[in-house]
């Protein structure tokens, strides 16, 4: 799914029982891009195996 | 004495322990500025007169029988929307919870700052739900800059900073996930503190994204920003994320100067896609004190990525029940923004969260041997209000609102201590002020404040006066 179409939108709202009204689907999926544009920026940084998420975050 | 709207906070205790004044006369002074420009401005979304004069008459009889009022005896201030109020419903800048009943307590910080003796006048304007850095608000209007009542305030905590740089309240308080303290100060001219992550507690405030999300105090003189942030920060158990340590006092230090503070300038991501104004700034500061080492910190696009997918996926996660009921009810510049977040999957989250991991040793290894770094805030001054979704920063397209962030967002990610200095008088920049960030290492943001000290001081940094408006 690297450019969510507005059908994936529809399919992925469906599936977490979210309603889009008619003619929403393509303003969601266009954000959506633009997170998952940055989501493959930090995703192809290679981590070691040893970076945990934070469990509970502290500076 | 007059009750003038550029009195610092200092200067209202000092007059109203020394009993030249009193503090419903200061009150009733804030109240009638507010009453006289905040139709233009809208900074506040309810003004608390009943409320603010009996407590203000209360400080009074404290002092009339030979009491302590406390450090902020007699100062007004404000507060953005989503701090809670006892009887009074906390909006976070929506129409869904605007139909929720009132607090029934104040908010921790709320509280301290009136155990402190200030008083508090209001609530203030923001994005919904704090997503935004605009105070664009569909639902309650925009926050109008006191510098140009064409241009935004910046946001979310537009109205706190607006208020303040307008003379309306000598302190509010604000919060900042990416930037919503420190945005809209520099953008109005106003000093703000972004604390580190878990020093002030967010008990009673409506949370945005949680792992990112802090309170702090915007005043117009650091020695005024110093009292609200001690008045504040310290442990507290009803905040799951409070540090338990013990508020260490600022305000006292602000005289040390800056002799043993290492200070550098960031270099790389941060000298950037920004007008040449925001660079100036820098520079400006950079010269006063001294600084000539650059540092350059790593992958600061790709912790600036992960900040806005946690932010997007925490956001949604708070409201997905009424996105999936009401989501009409949202306002349309933030609706189908936390739609998509609510779409983001839970593998894409926790890489964002692993990508902080690393990015915080990163920014760590930098305050090894610096204490202080700076920053611009912003890459512009203050926008139109109803800006092009687009701009063109260094030949390159970027957007309007958003980028606003794109230097503030990397430390809130790592939860350091930011402070937003306010500068004006630059070129290209007109009128219009701009900021620059002090960042500091985790809970040491005594260095920060010493060194905003040092530059008030010395005339390089300061709140300028916003135009009288009739």
């Amino acid at each position: 799914m690297d450019t969510p179409t507005e059908a994936d939108v529809e399919r992925l709202a469906a599936a977490l029982g979210l309603p889009l009204e008619p003619g929403s689907a393509a303003a969601v999926a266009e954000h959506l891009a633009g997170l998952l544009a940055y989501a493959r920026l930090f995703a192809e940084f290679p981590l070691s195996d040893d970076v945990e998420p934070p469990p509970d975050f502290r500076p | 004495m007059s009750v003038s709207a550029n009195l610092s906070a200092v200067a209202i205790v000092d007059a109203v322990r020394a009993r030249r004044t009193s503090a419903r006369e200061v009150v009733t002074g804030a109240l009638e500025r507010i009453e006289r420009h905040d139709r233009i401005l809208n900074c506040f979304t309810r003004v608390l007169s009943k409320i603010a004069i009996a407590d203000a008459d209360r400080t009074d009889r404290i002092i009339a029988t030979g009491g302590d009022p406390g450090p902020l005896a007699g100062v007004p201030f404000a507060v953005k929307n989503l701090f809670d109020v006892a009887g009074v419903t906390t909006v976070a800048g929506s129409r869904i919870h605007a139909e929720r009943p009132p607090a029934t307590r104040d908010a921790t910080a709320v509280a301290a700052l009136r155990r402190a003796g200030a008083v508090l006048v209001g609530c203030l304007n923001m994005d919904e739900y704090a997503f935004g850095f605009t105070t664009e608000n569909t639902h309650y209007g925009p926050t109008r800059n006191p510098h140009d009542l064409s241009r935004i305030a910046g946001g979310s905590s537009g109205g706190s900073a607006a208020a303040v740089a307008a003379g309306l309240v000598p302190l509010s308080l604000g919060s900042d996930t990416n930037g919503s303290i420190r945005v809209p100060a520099a953008l109005c001219g106003v000093f703000g503190l972004k604390p580190t992550y878990g020093r002030v507690s967010r008990s009673g405030v409506v949370l945005f994204a949680g792992s990112l999300d802090h309170v702090g105090p915007l005043a117009r003189s650091v020695r005024d920003l110093a009292l609200a942030f001690d008045a504040v920060q310290g442990p507290d158990a009803a905040d799951p994320v409070c540090a338990n340590r013990p508020a260490e006092p600022t305000a006292p230090a602000l005289d040390q100067g800056m002799a043993s503070l290492r200070v550098a300038v960031a270099g790389g991501h941060f000298a950037q896609l920004a007008e040449p104004a925001a660079f100036a700034a820098v520079e400006r500061v950079a010269r006063a004190l001294g600084a000539s080492r650059r540092v350059t910190i790593p992958e600061v696009q790709r912790a600036r990525a992960a900040a806005s997918v946690i932010t997007s996926t925490e956001g949604a996660f708070y409201h997905l029940d009424d996105l999936k009921r009401r989501a009409k009810d949202f306002d349309p510049m933030t609706r189908d923004r936390f739609r998509a977040g609510a779409l983001v999957p839970a593998a894409v989250y926790l890489r964002a969260q692993r990508f902080r991991a690393w990015f915080t040793e990163r920014a760590r290894e930098v305050f090894r041997d610096v204490d202080v770094l700076v920053a611009p805030t912003t890459p512009y001054p203050a926008p139109p209000i109803g800006a092009p979704r687009t701009t063109i920063v260094d030949d390159v397209e970027v957007v309007t609102r958003g980028h606003l962030g794109v230097f503030t967002q990397p430390w809130s990610f790592v939860g350091l201590p930011v402070l937003s200095v306010p500068i004006t008088g630059l070129a290209g920049a007109g009128p219009l002020p701009l900021g620059v960030q002090l960042i500091g290492a985790p809970f040491m943001e005594v260095h920060l404040l010493r060194t905003a000290a040092r530059l008030e001081a010395e005339g390089v940094v300061a709140a300028p006066t916003a135009p009288e408006r009739r």
